[in-house]
């Protein structure tokens, strides 16, 4: 690690400015994190306007703490309202639930948030430990190494994530037809603009994103849904934890860090699967297994760590290779390409101060989140009352806003609208949206490599797995395609998640 | 099969048509690309093929299975229960609110269109308290209208430019 830099880093961080833009990610992290409708990558594109109008360094404290910060909320709204607030908190709804409703809601609370903070913590450590050496091996890396990369992050997002492997792929590959849209920056054609004007300089990713996520789940509510008025769990008290579950807790903390780390960091597509892994492990583990199912402790405390150290894992090949992971980590990534700042292993050469100011704003961040989410908790349950109609009509108009905002122009609306529909229609029918979403920001990243690669050879394709890396991605890829089937008990296991 | 797994085999079988000819699309645009020879060895056409392709194959691929009966889930709703009769009546109102709202935006301004924005779809997502939630919906968007052209220096249209005809510019 380099600690010159970390050390500046960190006392950057303390400056007025940065703590102030990192206490305001944390607060809005935790809001976005409660409410449910609204997650990380919708709530971080809708804000995309700001980078306008603040410094690089302080959007992007920002931004990273809506991370963290949705990962501590959302177990606020899973464990009093039997709804999960986040993706990644529907595991935290199974026990926690069940325990508010057996009165003890606030250690369920406490658990939550404490081991998203001893989560967080660790995994930010190791981030700051691993992500430069993983900088310097991305230097050595060809175009070749990087299109493996790219197709790896590919082929396991869109195999992993949703109903069956090849729905995940298709919602890549319409992803990556999206991103054609335009001129091609390297031979001046124009593809799929069908003589629009608008078209030629593509489709946006911010409206690409908002219009998927929040118009997308509007019409889909509307659609299919029925919304109660919440019904929120009692709980008296404060937010903590007794002798016995602080016993019972630390070793599930540890647990769960140790499986959302390298999920993370690894293309595994967001937070749903490191946690469905941490609570079955932790069913598995435990002593008393009739607890399970009625308000194990253990249950909470797991996948609760392991989605905050998922966030922080995701972090990692983002920061080091360019290369997002999840939905967010694409939308954050998205962010440095309006600064016009290449993410990836140059970065912590030509940008050191940057990138250590947003880790230690991480660890800072990390420290705010525990110390708003435990005292405060009544003031985040005060939240769950605002009727789910408000939230989803505020939700629409706060996209509309980040679709037009961005080039005043109505193409972009109506652009949102027609990927609007599409999202609707791949909830109707079962189709992730992650994969899309990252198919629409690393394609153009992944031809460029290709075209690269292949310039070099003269067009011979053998180069692009005659390296090393290269080959070597292209197995591990091939592996983890057919694990399931190969391991038929694991596929079964996943299966009965839904 | 029942009537209602039925209907819903069938919208499937056109959606994934629907991506099948997505896919067809763009290997035809790609096939009329006017390609210039500076274009090198590997000019802005084969990833498109790439792409193209493969979407076709694996929606077709999808297709057969979808007519096999492995029929897609919907997703869960957040903040709510999934009903399983299609609300036609509640979808055709949101987009048409979203219609309005484009068309209506720069003609009328942000404010009175992000209003009956707001209205309409709360009003469809099942609020009936109407006059708190009009209230609520002018508040809303007078409030993002000025946290975003005031706070954030971003522009937003504030309407009726049609009652003061642009005064003829002087050189």
């Amino acid at each position: 690690m380099d600690f010159t830099h970390f050390l500046e880093g960190f006392a950057n961080s303390l400056t007025l400015t940065n703590l102030g833009f990192g206490l305001l990610g944390t607060l809005l992290g935790t809001l976005v994190g409660v409410l449910p409708g609204i997650g990380p990558a919708l709530a971080i594109s809708l804000l995309l306007p700001i980078t306008f109008s603040v410094e690089p360094q302080s959007a992007l404290i920002m931004f990273a703490a809506i991370y963290y910060g949705t990962m501590f909320g959302g177990s606020t709204t899973s464990i009093l309202l039997n709804t999960p607030g986040e993706s990644g908190s529907v595991m935290t709804a199974i026990e926690g639930n069940k325990m508010a409703r057996a009165g003890r809601a606030g250690a369920a609370l406490a658990t939550a948030a404490i081991g998203s903070f001893v989560a967080g913590a660790i995994a930010t450590g190791i981030l700051a430990i691993a992500a430069p050496s993983i900088a310097e091996l991305g230097l050595m890396l060809r175009p070749a190494d990087y299109f493996a990369l790219m197709v790896v992050a590919f082929g396991t997002v869109g195999a992993v994530m949703g109903q069956s492997p090849i729905r995940g792929l298709i919602s890549l590959l319409i992803g990556l037809s999206i991103s054609l849209i335009g001129i091609d920056l390297q031979s001046g054609a124009q593809r799929l603009t069908f003589g629009s004007m608008n078209a030629m300089d593509g489709i946006e990713t911010v409206v690409v994103i908002v219009s998927l996520f929040a118009l997308g789940e509007a019409m889909y509510v509307a659609f299919r849904g029925k919304l109660e008025h919440a019904k929120i769990n009692e709980f008296k008290g404060g937010a903590w934890l007794s002798k016995d579950d602080w016993k019972r807790s630390w070793k599930p903390w540890l647990r769960g860090t140790a499986i959302g780390f390298p999920s993370g960091v690894l293309p595994a597509g967001g937070s749903e699967l490191p946690t469905f892994l941490s609570y079955s492990l932790e069913k598995r583990l435990a002593k008393n297994k009739d607890e399970f199912g009625k308000g194990a402790i253990e249950g909470v405390a797991g996948p609760e760590a392991a989605n905050n150290a998922n966030a922080a894992g995701a972090l990692v090949p983002l920061l080091a290779l360019g290369l997002p992971t999840s939905a967010t980590a694409a939308v954050i990534l998205a962010a440095f390409q309006q600064f016009n700042i290449q993410a990836g292993p140059l970065l912590f050469v030509d940008q050191p101060v940057l990138v250590w100011t947003l880790i230690g704003s991480l660890f800072i961040g990390n420290f705010l989140l525990l110390v708003i989410n435990l005292p405060l908790v009544r003031v985040w349950v005060k939240l769950l009352q605002i009727p789910a109609p408000y939230l989803y009509a505020g939700i629409l108009v706060f996209a509309m806003v980040g679709a037009y905002a961005l080039n005043n122009l109505s193409f972009d609306l109506w652009a949102a609208l027609f990927i609007g529909i599409i999202g609707l229609l791949f909830r109707r029918f079962g189709y992730p949206i992650t994969p899309l979403i990252l198919g629409v920001i690393l394609g153009p990243m992944a031809e460029v490599e290709l075209r690269r690669t292949l310039q070099i050879s003269n067009g011979d394709p053998s180069a692009l797995v005659a390296t090393p890396f290269s080959a070597l991605a292209y197995l591990i890829l091939a592996a983890a395609l057919a694990t399931p089937y190969l391991l038929p008990p694991i596929k079964r296991l996943l299966q009965s998640k839904k | 099969m029942s009537l209602e797994t039925k209907q819903s085999a069938k919208g499937e079988l056109v959606f994934t048509s629907f991506l099948f000819v997505a896919g067809a699309i763009v290997f035809w645009d790609t096939l009329n690309l006017a390609t210039t020879a500076v274009d090198g060895v590997i000019g802005p056409k084969v990833f498109p093929f790439i792409i193209s392709i493969s979407l076709m194959v694996l929606s077709l691929l999808q297709l057969i299975s979808v007519f096999r009966g492995n029929l897609g889930s919907p997703e869960d709703i957040e903040g709510g229960t999934q009903v399983s009769k299609p609300n036609w009546k509640g979808l055709g109102i949101v987009i048409g609110a979203l219609v309005a709202f484009i068309l209506l935006q720069e003609i009328i301004g942000f404010m009175i269109s992000a209003t009956l924005l707001f209205f309409s779809v709360a009003w469809t997502l099942g609020e009936r308290k109407w006059l708190r939630l009009l209230l609520i919906s002018i508040a809303v968007s007078v409030a993002i209208y000025y946290g975003f052209t005031a706070g954030l220096q971003l522009k937003l249209p504030l309407g009726f430019e049609f009652l003061f005809p642009a005064e003829v510019e002087e050189w």
